[in-house]
């Protein structure tokens, strides 16, 4: 939208130059004669028409510069392009710093008079009835709102979503006050009359601010060209469609990237699925069909986070994948469902991986089996020659209960001088708490 | 034959100013290209709400080195401290500071000795201990305390070895960095694959109101040096950087602030203490193992200011670090020549390097041969005033629209400066650069060269710092 209003004003500039240049070359056709002008001679024989009067300017500008050297010409030239190019960046800053200003005057106007009252409804611990929304926002059936008044207030209540948390009655009082001030109506017109970004940000406004828009708009959207739009529409229709949720979410006819801010994205919609009880489809299949890595590891976390336990057990077979990344998912996701039935799979696979993947292992068993895999940890902290493995080795085995702290002792009174250090470093609160903060895992 | 010498070299330098005129047309528009997919983006909220409630958000490590920085170190860290991101750290590597630097960090921060044990992955100067600090708010800081290693390179490297987090950021313990600095930088992370290193603009804190390690108001510095060295930033952040990151042909990410994917780096072998333009040698190698192993890559510019840094102030310091600059160009060059032309080495091999190394490395030598030239000519008569003056006002002319471009580039943008009223000053600096501060720059390039080439020893020269509360102190 603005880079096409700046194309549309450099455009009109453009042609206003042009009338002006060609209206002073003009002018040089005539001879001035104290006050008096006097057509030349030539005039009086040779009609112009059409292309000539082009071609007549542009004989006229480059005869000018005919005797110069190259290198003068050339840098004529450069002068007079950087001095019209000048003329139109500054032209276009000096409109942005008008549509900046006004914008922000807008912005602190609605925000000093309905921020407050925006507060005030958000605050309501009941549903309120319209009359009275109508009474806290001040507003009458006149009260209307111009497209930078909307899109001001909308940044408000954006604002107004991050600061305050809303319970399920301030949610409804604020659908309420945003249909009230038009707001909805307003949206739902962008949706239709937007560009692509825009559209794209209204979807995500409209989560945000817990707006419940018709199937309908999106319908539309789910397979449109653009590859950004068409995902947002698709993640939206997965929460606002009842009927087949999950229509579009194995289609990826057009190979379209899953890149990680997807996976960001997907995991925040599957978890507003899960707490409105909305039965996930199972990842499994989807799984076989991908041939990316990373997607792989993605939708095994998934499963580890909302699939059921028939989809768990499908998922252990990913443990002997062949490529390490989506094995270490596997692993990941065992530590992440809790899986205890996977403990002797676990440790027997444990001498077969690599020092990164063992320190996986080391820290799933943690999670899922700590008492029974005491042993264990004081075996793996034995047997490697890397200090990280035997760092995550001695926190497991110092974390594992009773009989781990007492073996760990046991093997602290053994310890060489430069071993002795990581049983003080796994001991260390301070860094004890780092590891419990989830700063570090393997640290 | 000397007319025709000297008639040769006028066309040349000639033919060389225009196409150094058409390169930096084209990198205005490449810029254009990556600032218009800049603009296609997420609404802030809906992008922070993400990244604060989502398990897959990637940590990061932000490593400052610290050597000597009593004066600011306090403040720099509350700075690093108070990033609006879910899942980061802060590691402080003294490196055998010789000033109260440690001490001032364990009094503000409570810190004690902890038993950390220590893995050397890069090879680094003898670690000595690591501090952590026992109030919880500051849970996230870490200092490493080493053995002096006489650069920066040295330093980063053993950060890289306490670092936990798969991301770091490079910076420096004397730069503020803006609290959604890292929020900035993760996003292209997120959205485009294969990112190795991300960008993110630097302006000079000189002129800018600080409070608790933060900027409250930001205005350009109003001091010559400086204020030179502010349009140069800009220039070089937002055209140059914005430019090559168009076409994922990146030379550089400064050693200032950038954020890098940590298991390249350490695959490229980490940070060369040798070198005397480290964050440039680095972003080199990691490009070249990225290519020698087939591994898709990209390197992305951000136009957003995510770093305030506190540039020379005066002539003498200015000098200083321009020849270190010189000297470690030079340097590189050397180091990697057999990628120039490479194809191996995809746009940075045949696009990148070739182009610094003829515009660049060689510019300096040019305009001072140039300027000798011209006074030779003037002395003996052999120059046609009124021409020369063409030729000089067709170049000076170019540079004002180049400096308005990226005026309007920033401003449009929301970059450095909230008001209009800022941008004067560094509109003025455009008018005067070519005639006082442009020379100097020269001069010093030229003298790191010839330090480099008649094998002066290198010296880390001292950095005179202000502070942010404006006391004086001395660092290197």
């Amino acid at each position: 939208m603005k880079f096409n209003k700046t194309l549309s004003t450099v455009l009109v500039l453009s042609l206003v130059l042009l009338i002006l240049f060609l209206f002073l070359f003009r002018n040089h056709q005539m001879v001035q004669s104290g006050d008096i002008l006097i057509p030349r001679a030539w005039e009086n024989y040779i009609l112009l028409g059409g292309g000539d009067y082009l071609r007549h300017y542009f004989y006229a500008l480059t005869g000018l510069y005919r005797e110069l050297p190259w290198a003068v010409r050339i840098s004529y030239i450069i002068i007079q392009l950087s001095c019209v190019a000048m003329l139109l960046l500054l032209y276009i800053l000096l409109w942005d710093v008008h549509k900046r200003r006004q914008d922000a005057r807008v912005y602190r106007a609605l925000k000093e008079k309905y921020y407050p009252r925006f507060q005030e409804v958000a605050q309501a611990e009941e549903v309120l009835p319209e009359n009275r929304l109508q009474e806290i926002m001040g507003m009458d059936k006149d009260t209307h709102f111009s497209y930078r008044e909307n899109m001001a207030l909308i940044d408000i209540l954006l604002e107004l979503h991050v600061e305050v948390e809303l319970g399920p009655s301030a949610i409804t009082n604020m659908q309420s006050v945003m249909y009230l001030m038009g707001l909805v109506r307003f949206m739902e017109d962008r949706m239709v009359k937007g560009k692509e970004k825009e559209i794209e940000n209204v979807i995500e406004a409209i989560r945000i601010l817990h707006i419940e828009l018709p199937d309908s708009f999106m319908t539309g959207l789910v397979n449109h060209r653009d590859v950004q739009l068409r995902k947002a529409a698709r993640l939206y229709y997965i929460i606002s469609n009842m009927e087949d949720p999950f229509l579009y979410f194995e289609d990826n006819r057009q190979k379209v990237s899953f890149v990680p801010w997807d996976m960001l994205e997907t995991h925040q919609i599957f978890s507003i699925c899960y707490s409105m009880q909305k039965q996930l489809p199972s990842f499994i299949p989807v799984m076989d069909r991908l041939d990316g890595h990373e997607i792989k590891e993605f939708f095994i976390k998934e499963t580890a986070y909302w699939g059921n336990s028939r989809d768990m057990e499908h998922l252990l077979r990913f443990l002997q994948h062949p490529e390490l990344s989506v094995r270490k998912a596997a692993i990941e996701s065992v530590a992440i469902r809790r899986m205890e039935e996977a403990e002797s799979t676990l440790k027997e696979m444990y001498y077969m991986q690599t020092e990164e993947l063992k320190r996986e292992i080391l820290h799933t068993l943690y999670v899922v089996a700590p008492r029974s895999s005491d042993e264990f940890f004081a075996h793996a902290y034995r047997d490697t020659s890397s200090m990280l493995t035997k760092r995550v080795a001695l926190r497991c085995l110092l974390k594992s209960g009773d009989g781990g702290v007492t073996l760990f002792h046991t093997l602290k009174e053994k310890a060489g001088p430069a071993e002795l250090i990581l049983f003080q470093h796994v001991e260390d609160r301070l860094i004890d708490r780092e590891v419990s903060a989830g700063i570090s895992v393997v640290n | 034959m000397k007319e025709f010498i000297l008639n040769f070299y006028g066309h040349a330098v000639f033919i060389y100013s225009l196409a150094l005129i058409l390169s930096y047309v084209a990198l205005m528009w490449l810029a254009e290209i990556s600032i218009l997919r800049n603009k296609r983006r997420n609404l802030e909220s809906y992008a922070r709400n993400l990244l604060h409630k989502s398990s897959f958000t990637p940590g990061v490590s932000i490593v400052a080195p610290a050597y000597n920085e009593e004066t600011t170190i306090v403040e720099n860290v509350h700075s690093l401290l108070s990033q609006d991101y879910p899942l980061f750290e802060v590691i402080i590597v003294n490196d055998g500071s010789k000033d109260r630097t440690l001490e001032r960090l364990i009094e503000n921060f409570d810190l004690v000795e902890v038993p950390y044990a220590y893995v050397p992955q890069l090879k680094t100067k003898p670690y000595r201990r690591m501090f952590k600090s026992t109030r919880p708010e500051f849970a996230r800081l870490k200092v490493v305390d080493k053995v002096n290693g006489g650069t920066k390179a040295d330093a980063v490297n053993a950060g890289l070895n306490a670092a936990v987090f798969p991301y770091f950021i490079n910076t420096d313990v004397d730069c503020i960095l803006a609290k959604d600095a890292i929020f900035r930088c993760v996003l292209p992370l997120l959205k485009q694959e294969n990112i190795i290193a991300v960008s993110g603009a630097m302006a000079l804190s000189n002129g800018c109101k600080v409070e608790k390690g933060q900027i409250v108001e930001a205005y350009p510095p109003h001091a010559p040096v400086p204020l030179f060295q502010t349009l140069e930033y800009m220039r070089s952040f937002l055209i140059g950087k914005m430019g090559w990151s168009a076409i994922n042909a990146m030379p550089n990410v400064s050693g200032g602030y950038g954020l890098f994917n940590r298991e390249v780096v350490m695959a490229a072998g980490g940070y060369s203490p040798d070198s005397f333009a480290e964050d440039m040698d680095m972003l080199i190698r990691m490009v070249a193992y990225c290519c020698e192993t087939k591994r898709p890559y990209r390197v992305v510019q951000i136009p957003y200011t995510c770093c305030w840094t506190e540039g020379p102030a005066t002539l003498k310091v200015l000098s200083r670090q321009r020849v270190r600059w010189g000297r470690g160009l030079i340097q590189t060059f050397y180091k990697h020549r057999r990628l120039i032309g490479n194809p191996r080495y995809r746009q940075l091999g045949m696009v990148t390097l070739p182009y610094l190394l003829v515009f660049e490395l060689t510019a300096p030598l040019i305009e001072f041969l140039g300027m000798l030239t011209l006074i030779f000519l003037g002395i003996t008569g052999g120059v046609n005033w009124g021409y020369a003056l063409v030729m000089f006002l067709a170049i000076y002319t170019f540079c004002i629209l180049l400096s308005l471009f990226l005026i309007s580039f920033d401003y449009t943008i929301g970059g450095s400066y909230k008001k209009i009223k800022s941008y004067l000053w560094i509109f003025l600096a455009a008018l005067t650069e070519p005639f006082f501060y442009h020379p100097m720059v020269v001069f010093f390039s030229l003298r790191g060269y010839l330090n480099y080439l008649t094998g002066q020893k290198a010296v880390w020269g001292e950095m005179t710092r202000k502070g942010f509360s404006k006391k004086e102190s001395t660092t290197k």
